[in-house]
């Protein structure tokens, strides 16, 4: 579903209209304050039609309720809004009051409302300027009442990566007015630590799957210096992270893996390898193997061990997380059976719409290292947590981290 | 060589080799069971129809020669029971190098034992009717001089 263009000047003249309804009487709503843009009807005998649209796999939820009673009239959520809803306010519905908030990364439980740019006959609500539209609303046979006040005026357009040009939004809205349909609200302090966008990119839906988010908690991680990932470049795009990323596995001897779309960037994963107890990994074709290598040589405690099906078998994946979205890896412990499966369901590339795009300053890349453990092949692989190893020492025992510099 | 053998005594040592064979790989597989729940049961499925069979029938005779009460020994061919008796010992030696190869065979050991069902199960045909040829025999004369 691509998403709808912003363009120049029409807040302006549907301010007029809707002042001049106001004036004129057929609309007596105001804005009540709130900042929260309203929308009133042309001709009363015309109710007000939108349709809505939601970034796929936001955590937005738009609310509309009328101004003057305060009573909600509808509620959507991405959930409920997969290609796009169509509502029309009942009739007698003079004006309806878009009130358009998400659930915030840093702040899990908290509902922070998202600022409002307003364009041809459309209202487009992000997390900030520079964030990615995660709800449009295009109407009908309405008129944007004192746009200045409730949204960003329309000289804020799209630029390439699908973000604002708009650097700052003309008016943030404040924390929700009551009646208020979410919980809890965020302090305003708390937006100034938002990602800049923290939603999948819409260009990369369908083509890349979504790694799970926030994603399975890992055996252990480290945070890989920035400078490893850009060439100490001072700016840097996607692609050229990505290709690092896989020139260093290519060389460390990985040579599956899967890319998949996460908020604010991509995560590459390696395929399950079998790994000795001090991280350093098999040579193949046991590497790839998941039953107990077969012994060669003479090591008799190796051959009993083998014999009796006690074969200690450590295996590993490592996910590398690249994006400026702050998270916490709280997602449930993934199986091996998952694991398994990261490198084939991936994309085997990083897709164009996010490989030119520009490497955030505060993005930096995350490994995610995912430890299984099992003894004999009668039993299931059990994920470790934590690991025996650090996360610098698999990195290294895997030859990535050397490769990497 | 003489051409007889007594039949008790044939018996017993008959016993000797399956008893004396199937223990040590019966203990082997409960060790396995023990430590690697999860292959201890196909493991039981493939050992137990490989050798229960047999000991059943050896198992069997002695049961029916005990309801049957005191009967006088008889000499019975010695060729069959040699073959008999080389012929378990060899099946029973067979059944104890795929459980000690295993190891070696990198897709574990339940495909390593349903890998070689097809010719240990013509071993095994061939065993029993040895067996079977050997317990119903007819008594021969002993041999002049013996």
């Amino acid at each position: 579903m691509g998403r709808p263009h912003l363009h120049r000047q029409p807040c302006i003249v549907a301010g007029i209209v809707a002042t001049a309804l106001l004036a004129s009487g057929t609309a007596r709503a105001d804005t009540n304050g709130s900042g929260f843009p309203v929308l009133c009807a042309l001709n009363i005998d015309h109710p007000i039609e939108l349709d809505v649209y939601f970034n796929a796999r936001s955590n937005a939820r738009l609310i509309l309720t009328d101004p003057e009673t305060g009573s909600q009239l509808a509620e959507f959520t991405a959930e409920s809004t997969e290609r796009g809803t169509h509502w029309a306010a009942s009739a007698g519905t003079r004006c309806i009051q878009a009130i358009a908030t998400r659930e915030s990364v840093a702040r899990a439980t908290a509902s922070v409302p998202m600022a409002c740019f307003a364009g041809d006959q459309q209202l487009v609500f992000a997390p900030s300027a520079n964030a990615l539209s995660l709800v449009t609303v295009r109407y009908s046979h309405a008129a944007l009442l004192d746009p200045q006040a409730a949204c960003t005026p329309a000289e804020a357009t799209r630029n390439g990566n699908g973000s604002l040009s708009s650097r700052t939004p003309a008016s943030a809205p404040p924390p929700l007015a009551s009646p208020q349909p979410a919980p809890v609200v965020a302090p305003p302090e708390a937006e100034a630590f938002e990602p800049s966008f923290d939603v999948i990119e819409p260009e990369l839906q369908g083509t890349v799957p979504e790694f799970p988010w926030p994603p399975p908690r890992p055996s252990t991680r480290r945070l890989l210096p920035r400078s490893l990932l850009t060439n100490a470049e001072e700016t840097t795009t996607f692609g050229t992270v990505a290709q690092r990323l896989q020139a260093a596995l290519e060389q460390s001897g990985y040579l599956e893996y899967g890319y998949y779309q996460i908020p604010g960037g991509f995560a590459l994963a390696t395929r399950l390898e079998r790994i000795h107890a001090s991280g350093a990994a098999y040579s193949e074709p046991a590497r790839w193997a998941l039953g107990p290598p077969p012994v060669s040589g003479f090591d008799l405690a190796a051959y009993l061990r083998a014999l009796f099906d006690v074969e200690q078998g450590y295996f590993r994946v490592i996910v590398f997380a690249v994006t400026d979205a702050p998270y916490a890896a709280t997602g449930a412990s993934p199986t091996a059976e998952e694991a398994l499966s990261w490198p084939l369901d991936g994309a085997p590339a990083l897709p164009d719409a996010l490989r030119d795009k520009t490497l955030p300053q505060g993005a930096n890349a995350t490994s995610l290292v995912y430890e299984f453990e099992t003894r004999g092949r009668g039993q299931d692989a059990r994920f470790r947590s934590p690991s025996r190893l650090s996360a610098d020492r698999h990195l290294r025992q895997s030859m990535i981290l050397q490769a990497l510099q | 060589m003489s051409g007889t053998v007594q039949l008790a005594t044939a018996k017993r040592r008959l016993a000797l080799v399956w008893f004396a064979g199937a223990t040590p790989l019966f203990l082997f597989v409960l060790a396995l069971s023990l430590t690697s729940p999860g292959i201890g049961a196909p493991a039981w499925a493939w050992f137990l129809p490989t050798v229960m069979p047999n000991l059943s029938l050896i198992v069997g005779v002695y049961v029916a020669d005990a309801r049957a009460g005191q009967q006088a020994d008889r000499p019975v061919d010695r060729f069959t029971f040699m073959m008999t008796a080389y012929l378990s010992g060899f099946y029973l030696l067979c059944i104890a190098t795929l459980f000690l190869t295993h190891p070696f065979y990198a897709q574990g050991l339940q495909a390593w034992l349903t890998a070689s069902q097809p010719w240990l199960a013509a071993l095994q045909g061939l065993t029993a009717l040895a067996m079977g040829a050997f317990y119903v025999q007819p008594a021969v004369a002993p041999e002049s001089g013996t």
